[in-house]
């Protein structure tokens, strides 16, 4: 059995980009796929940066669904944090999502199947970094999203007697994984792909 | 799905179209959509939005008549083709044949991007390289005809430049002939301008001289009592 250290030394300054300054916060559409009908075999992830997802793919027949917060703070409480182990430490990413709508389509289709599934979200940053491959960042993609917390309350000024979801994805090793397919209007291409899903249908 | 069941599938919704699609309607508005061209349905908060979709492809499939026709290969959802400095990207709606086949020809493990796709397909590259080696070839053999036929070309263009050369160097010497004509002629006319000067002085001192001579006559020939003259004038 061979041994091998792994070493994790920098290889960039720390510096703030003064020509393009960064933007908190996401746009308010996403895109969620469940984690089971990721092909990931061709899904591919960018040799040079292992944190650049190339490419999302579907197995056939499959599809992604649209996440819309309306709001000046959409997916608020999304966020990525470190959880320090014993050996290694890695990252916990947690996915807030509002779903204004209520009834027994929505719970049938949609709360029934987060509260028990596994999931990868892709959200679109506010600031696209400079060369655009900031854009479209994936969480779940490692371990799957799953939820945390959901909630339904009827008196809830946020959500309009609407749904309240928290989705979790712990043990990930990379900080970030960003979808980049040599453009951004080729991801976005891309990810309307995801949705239409198999154009054969 | 066809065309018949799809046009089936859209007069069935009609019913719908006032009150609103449902959620199955949308997702099938959606792939329909993007079928036809290619993209996603734009605006898709607005409450009219599936509406002009819904309008736009039942418009365009009953005076087309027929689905578009469709690759034999299928890429997966997600999967896209862009070749390297190309700007056109490829999703299943403009997904060609001969597009899949040349993505294919770079790397036949680019299949698992594919959900449909024919039997022989790998026979289908190989024929598409063989075709590319052979485009290569002619496309060479017809550089090097070009590059003769430049060469042919540059030795006529050369002989040309010659001739010329030759004939402005004759034309050069007859210039240089004319030149010392044209001096000689400058000379003598010269010499005539300085005649003619001379002899402008000699008729300008004539003159000169016949001016002198008749204002002696006029004083000679004056009156001898100038004041009586005058009071009769007066007069």
């Amino acid at each position: 059995m061979a041994t091998e250290s792994c070493d994790f030394k920098l290889a960039a300054d720390l510096v703030a980009n003064c020509e393009n300054n960064s933007i908190s916060g996401v746009k308010n559409h996403g895109w969620i796929v469940n984690y089971d009908d990721i092909d990931f075999e061709a899904s591919q992830l960018d040799e040079d940066n292992p944190n650049i997802l190339k490419s999302l793919v579907l197995t056939s027949g499959k599809k992604a669904y649209k996440v819309y917060v309306p709001g000046n703070t959409p997916f608020t409480g999304t966020n990525t944090a470190l959880a320090a182990g014993t050996y290694r430490n890695k990252f916990t990413k947690q996915v807030s999502i509002v779903i204004l709508d209520n009834g027994p389509e929505v719970v049938n289709k949609v709360i029934d199947q987060l509260a028990n599934g596994k999931f990868v979200v892709v959200l679109e940053n506010k600031y696209s970094g400079s060369d655009g491959k900031n854009t479209f960042e994936v969480f779940g993609f490692e371990q799957g999203l799953h939820a945390t917390e959901m909630a339904n309350d009827k008196y809830s000024e946020d959500t309009d007697g609407g749904w309240s979801t928290t989705l979790e994805e712990s043990g990930a090793t990379k900080g970030g994984i960003y979808l980049y397919n040599q453009s951004a209007a080729a991801t976005r291409t891309s990810l309307a792909s995801l949705v239409s899903g198999s154009a054969s249908s | 799905m066809e065309y018949k069941e799809i046009i089936n599938r859209l007069n069935e919704m009609e019913s719908r179209f006032s009150d609103g699609f449902s959620s199955i309607d949308r997702t099938f508005l959606d792939a329909l959509h993007f079928r036809l061209y290619g993209k996603e349905i734009t605006r898709t908060g607005c409450s009219d939005c599936y509406r002009d979709a819904y309008l736009m492809i039942l418009y365009k499939l009953k005076r087309d008549k027929t689905m578009p026709k469709q690759s034999n290969f299928v890429l997966k959802p997600g999967a896209i083709i862009q070749f390297f400095g190309e700007r056109e990207i490829y999703v299943n709606s403009n997904l060609t044949d001969a597009a899949a086949l040349r993505y294919l020809s770079l790397n036949k493990d680019n299949i698992v991007l594919f959900s449909q796709y024919p039997d022989d397909w790998e026979s289908q590259v190989e024929a598409y390289l063989g075709n590319s080696e052979k485009e290569v070839e002619s496309e060479a053999e017809t550089s090097s005809k070009e590059v003769e036929d430049l060469k042919e070309s540059l030795a006529a263009a050369n002989e040309e430049i010659a001739e010329l050369k030759m004939a402005l160097a004759a034309a050069n010497e007859e210039i240089t002939n004319g030149d010392s004509a044209h001096q000689s002629i400058i000379e003598k006319l010269e010499g005539e301008i300085a005649e003619l000067k001379k002899e402008n002085k000699a008729l300008k001192s004539a003159n000169t001289r016949l001016k002198n001579a008749s204002a002696k006559e006029m004083e000679n020939e004056a009156p001898e009592n100038p004041e009586t003259e005058a009071s009769e004038k007066t007069e």
